[in-house]
């Protein structure tokens, strides 16, 4: 009996194997050719042609549909927006029942996280800026596309109870938008 | 010689090591408390060679006390696992302090880095337009051995300065790129002030003697437009703007934000837009900084040494100053009209791991903002990871990550952390292995009446 507990928790410890890494997709410059960063692939979801002409900024750097119709768009604008003064203009686009809004910051870049539900809409939205640091450390290279220091937008909408299922994979997606080539700290 | 040997044995020097092990320990705990300075402590005591004597004493003592066993019988079985293992730990923790690795690294959110600081090692750092090239500096160094083509020599080395970085004001005037030193006024009720008159704007520069910057905006209301620069008596700089249509504005001036010629290879200045109503529409100014030396402060981890450096290629050379810039925070120093920069900071080793920071957060308790945790995600070679304060990640060679620390300077900007890296070389050879003897070796002593019987 000792023999097979032994044994037993000999092959039921932890394993220390990693799950394997996600496969990413990179998102379009405005008008400059090459792409600045790089967001993880969302299995099902349509992913859209970019406009051939992106110096309108209305128009997203990317596009993707998941399932029927939840729509995802990223914008960068090379003008800096607040975060405050984005989420303040998201507000008036509906009439939301419930409004969340909170700080967020992931891999260099900061700002607001907005989510919206109407009675039968969601919307979640992030609106980021590169840190003024990294943008300080950007103006120090030497070939860098000033569009890297470009503001963020990332927007999803959607029927409530669909965007509401697929949440944590939303957030996991939203969360993995990076400069393609990382920064090097100082030395 | 048997008569040393039998000492080195015996429970009489064992004792001796424990009551002076006792006495040092005890003498390091007042220093640390009185000083608030763990390096104080660690600096007299823990570093001193005195206490690596009574490592080896230890080391000595066991190993000798064990070997007078010698012949070995059966019974000393017990005993002799247990010293063994002590022997190993005390061999693992030699052997950690000589060859161990023991750094921090500083992660902005996405970040990314393969070196650590060594805290409180003191380095050289010559920078040219392509290599960082990095030097060990002691107090005791008379040249310093560079990779770069510099011959560098160490003519000074004291305790303590408190840097000061002079911006607009200096010397009793304004300094202003591209205009003449305008001379400072002492502004009082009686003297309306002075300044620099230029066709399309005047300048001043005040010192503010207890007067609020109303009253000089109110004595500077007959010049229009014009720009006043205010050094009050706490030393803050401060601008005054009255443009064409009479509004004033004022502004306090910081090191923010600075301007960098050429990369801070020709130096460093301020720089301040005036908007449209002035010509000139922009104003810079040169920083200058200066190392006054100051009374070295008890805590060590407060001091900031000083070093003068003769730096010289060919024909050319330069005496420098620099201060010890332990946070990296500091401005690259230009030297040799812009050739190199130089700066004295913590030396930096590099590692055979990448770890790029994707986000750090901290887990407060629920319902509360104290923190609970901290959390870091980060991707160490290519591997997604998460480290929090009791999940420490150890990669395949022996090194381990731990969180340490998390600052944010505002809820809307990144988040940095800093993860303490350590390798131990001995760990799973000595250390490990040995305390594991240690624990058998006891059980067994512990038993031992029915193990002999």
């Amino acid at each position: 009996m000792r023999t097979f507990f032994f044994v037993f928790l000999i092959f039921t410890s932890c394993s220390n194997s990693n799950p394997p890494p996600p496969a990413y997709t990179t998102i379009p410059a405005r008008n400059e050719p090459g792409s600045l960063y790089k967001i993880i692939c969302i299995l099902n979801a349509t992913k859209h042609t970019p406009s051939p002409d992106l110096s309108d900024t209305r128009k997203p750097n990317a596009h993707y549909t998941l399932g029927e119709s939840i729509e995802i768009t990223v914008h960068t604008f090379m003008q800096h927006i607040h975060p405050q003064s984005q989420i303040e203009r998201w507000k008036k686009q509906k009439n939301y029942l419930h409004m969340r809004i909170e700080p967020i910051s992931f891999n260099g870049f900061a700002g607001l996280y907005f989510e919206g539900k109407t009675a039968d809409q969601m919307v979640m939205a992030w609106s980021l800026q590169l840190d003024y640091r990294h943008r300080e450390a950007l103006a120090l290279m030497t070939t860098p596309t000033e569009q890297l220091q470009s503001d963020v937008t990332i927007k999803i909408v959607g029927p409530k109870k669909e965007v509401l299922q697929q949440k944590e994979l939303l957030w996991r997606f939203a969360k993995s938008l990076e400069l393609n080539h990382p920064l090097t700290a100082p030395r | 010689m048997k008569k040393i040997f039998s000492f080195l044995a015996s429970i009489y020097f064992a004792l001796f090591l424990i009551l002076s092990t006792i006495v040092l320990v005890t003498l390091a705990t007042f220093i640390e408390s009185y000083s608030k300075s763990h390096l104080l402590a660690a600096a007299v005591v823990y570093q001193n060679p005195l206490f690596t004597l009574l490592l080896w004493g230890y080391f000595v003592n066991i190993l000798f006390s064990a070997l007078k066993r010698f012949p070995f019988k059966r019974r000393h079985i017990p005993f002799l696992i247990t010293h063994a293992g002590l022997l190993m730990v005390l061999a693992g923790c030699l052997l950690k302090s000589y060859f161990g690795l023991q750094g921090q690294m500083t992660l902005l959110e996405g970040e990314s880095s393969s070196h650590i600081v060594i805290p409180k090692s003191y380095a050289l750092q010559i920078e040219d337009r392509t290599n960082i090239y990095q030097s060990p500096i002691h107090k005791k160094s008379k040249r310093i051995a560079t990779k770069s083509a510099l011959s560098i020599e160490l003519i000074e080395w004291r305790q303590h300065c408190e840097p000061i970085v002079l911006s607009w004001i200096k010397k009793g005037g304004l300094d202003l790129f591209g205009y003449p030193s305008i001379p400072l006024t002492v502004f009082d009720k009686e003297s309306p002030p002075t300044g620099l008159n230029t066709p399309e704007c005047t300048f001043f520069s005040l010192q503010a003697n207890g007067n609020t910057l109303q009253t000089i905006g109110s004595r500077l209301q007959r010049h229009k437009p014009c720009v006043a620069f205010i050094e009050t008596e706490e030393n803050k700089q401060k601008l005054l703007t009255i443009d064409a249509e009479g509004q004033t504005h004022t502004k306090e001036l910081t090191c923010d934000p600075i301007v960098l010629f050429d990369k801070g290879f020709s130096g460093y200045g301020l720089w301040v837009d005036l908007g449209e109503h002035f010509v000139p529409k922009e104003l810079f100014c040169p920083l200058v900084r200066q190392y006054p030396l100051k009374k070295a402060p008890l805590a060590r981890e407060e001091a900031r040494p000083r070093i003068r450096l003769h730096v010289s290629q060919g024909a050319q050379s330069e005496v420098v100053t620099l201060a010890y810039d332990p946070n990296f925070v500091g401005l690259k120093q230009p030297i040799l009209n812009g050739k190199y920069l130089a700066c004295f900071r913590p030396k930096q080793i590099p590692i055979d791991h990448t770890v790029r920071l994707a986000q750090a957060r901290k887990i407060s308790y629920p319902g509360s903002n104290q923190p609970l945790a901290f959390e870091s995600d980060c991707v160490i070679d290519g591997s997604k990871q998460t480290i929090s304060m009791n999940k420490v990640h150890e990669a395949k060679d022996g090194t381990r990550f731990y969180m340490a620390n998390l600052t944010s300077v505002h809820p809307l900007c990144a988040k940095q952390a800093t993860l303490v890296v350590n390798w131990d070389p001995a760990k799973y050879t000595l250390t490990y292995p040995g305390a594991v003897l240690i624990t058998l070796g006891a059980l067994l002593l512990f038993f031992r009446k029915k193990y002999e019987s």
